[in-house]
């Protein structure tokens, strides 16, 4: 069954007591929480995920709690906990939804090293993925943003999960985070988007939850292989541009960007040189989403190209 | 005597070539490192056996069709100091 088939009452006493078992992608993930906030951006968020039954196995125990001591009456925390270890310091209660989001995406890079995990945004057209790996405030997740309501499947807007085997991209499809005057560029050209409520004072600024549209959450279980990869890079008032980079240059800044290059070490770097070697790679430039879409659509796969 | 030089363990090394770029990682160390023509080209004469920097001067010099000159005694001296940092080379034990 899909999260939007419980009652709110029920999702809250589901998150109150045993847990929520929501399915992201490869991962299940046990959720307890007794923060209304938390439930209701879940409602929101993820009432398309699958929840999965008592009985399946669960990848991660996750919990968003309000800590102990007078914390509890004045300026409320909450405090994310992962399989038991406590892996950030509690962070103000109206930050409790972007706190569970960074705790799953903890619990990925953390643990999942089954794959190659790189820091991008994947999305996905006719077939072939284009990985945008950056920093935070290069504007990789509005770009995906943007383009999941623009004719591009969003595979994540923060974890690239690379097949160490055969290559391929496994989608999470979880909300896009989106900070700061992202939230009202996305509000503004996608006026059917769902995004939570602003937690306007957190370490990365004000953040937002988007929610991913339905296609890419229904077809979360399809792998796609890259063919691109896309290092963009917002700046203001400029003209966008698609300009070549080197491969070797493309695959050091990729080996920068994945959490857990050093722990694969020579498969690692096969997965990396193997995923430049087939891609186009780009450097791009931009400062308008609809220019943006234009250059985007225009994108050869590598048979074409 | 001129110190000899030689790589890590050149089984250790494995190389990816684009045009004029070469990437090459030491499962050694576990570091990747980005190299030019004539920096692969040293590391690579140095997984074939130990060499000093005259004879990689030398080496260098005839494969270019020049002369030796202060120039390139420069620039492979401080190619071996970079591979000594990076721990890629080391010296061949007398």
């Amino acid at each position: 069954m899909n999260l939007s088939q419980l009652s709110p009452a029920e999702l809250a006493e589901g998150l109150r007591g045993p847990g929520i078992n929501l399915c992201t992608g490869p991962f299940t993930t046990r959720i307890r929480s007794p923060i209304e906030y938390v439930a209701e951006g879940m409602a929101l968020l993820y009432g398309n995920n699958r929840i999965a039954g008592p009985e399946e196995f669960v990848d991660f125990h996750v919990a968003i709690e309000a800590p102990g001591g007078i914390r509890r009456w004045w300026r409320r925390q909450a405090l994310f906990t992962l399989d038991g270890t406590t892996p950030f310091a509690p962070l103000p209660y109206d930050e409790a939804l972007p706190l569970l989001e960074w705790g799953l995406n903890r619990a990925v890079t953390s643990h999942a090293h089954t794959y190659l995990v790189l820091h991008a945004g994947v999305i996905e057209r006719d077939g072939w993925v284009a990985l945008l790996p950056g920093r935070p405030g290069a504007g990789k997740s509005t770009l995906c943003a943007y383009l999941m309501f623009n004719g591009w499947r969003l595979l994540s807007d923060e974890l690239a999960l690379v097949s160490l085997e055969d290559g391929l991209v496994t989608p999470l499809a979880r909300p896009v985070s989106m900070k700061n005057q992202s939230i009202e560029v996305i509000r503004e050209r996608v006026p059917e988007a769902q995004i939570s409520r602003v937690s306007g004072n957190t370490v990365k600024g004000a953040v937002a939850l988007l929610k991913v549209e339905a296609g890419s959450v229904a077809r979360v279980a399809e792998q796609a292989r890259p063919a691109w990869v896309i290092f963009p890079r917002f700046q203001p008032a400029a003209e966008a541009e698609l300009a070549p980079r080197s491969k070797a240059q493309a695959l050091l800044e990729l080996g920068n960007n994945a959490f857990n290059y050093s722990v694969h070490g020579l498969r690692g770097f096969r997965c990396l040189a193997d995923l430049v070697e087939r891609c186009g790679c780009y450097d791009f430039t931009y400062s308008e989403l609809e220019e943006a879409r234009e250059i985007f659509a225009r994108l050869a796969p590598p048979e074409a190209s | 005597m001129a110190e000899l030089w030689k790589s890590v363990d050149p089984s250790k090394l494995e190389w990816r070539v684009w045009s004029d770029e070469h990437v090459v990682y030491d499962d050694g160390s576990g570091d990747t490192h980005l190299l030019d023509d004539e920096a692969a080209g040293v590391l690579r004469r140095l997984c074939q056996g130990p060499a000093s920097a005259d004879q990689l001067v030398a080496e260098l010099a005839q494969e270019l069709e020049i002369e030796p000159n202060q120039v390139l005694e420069s620039h492979v001296e401080a190619i071996l100091k970079k591979f000594r940092q990076l721990a890629l080379i080391e010296p061949e034990a007398s």
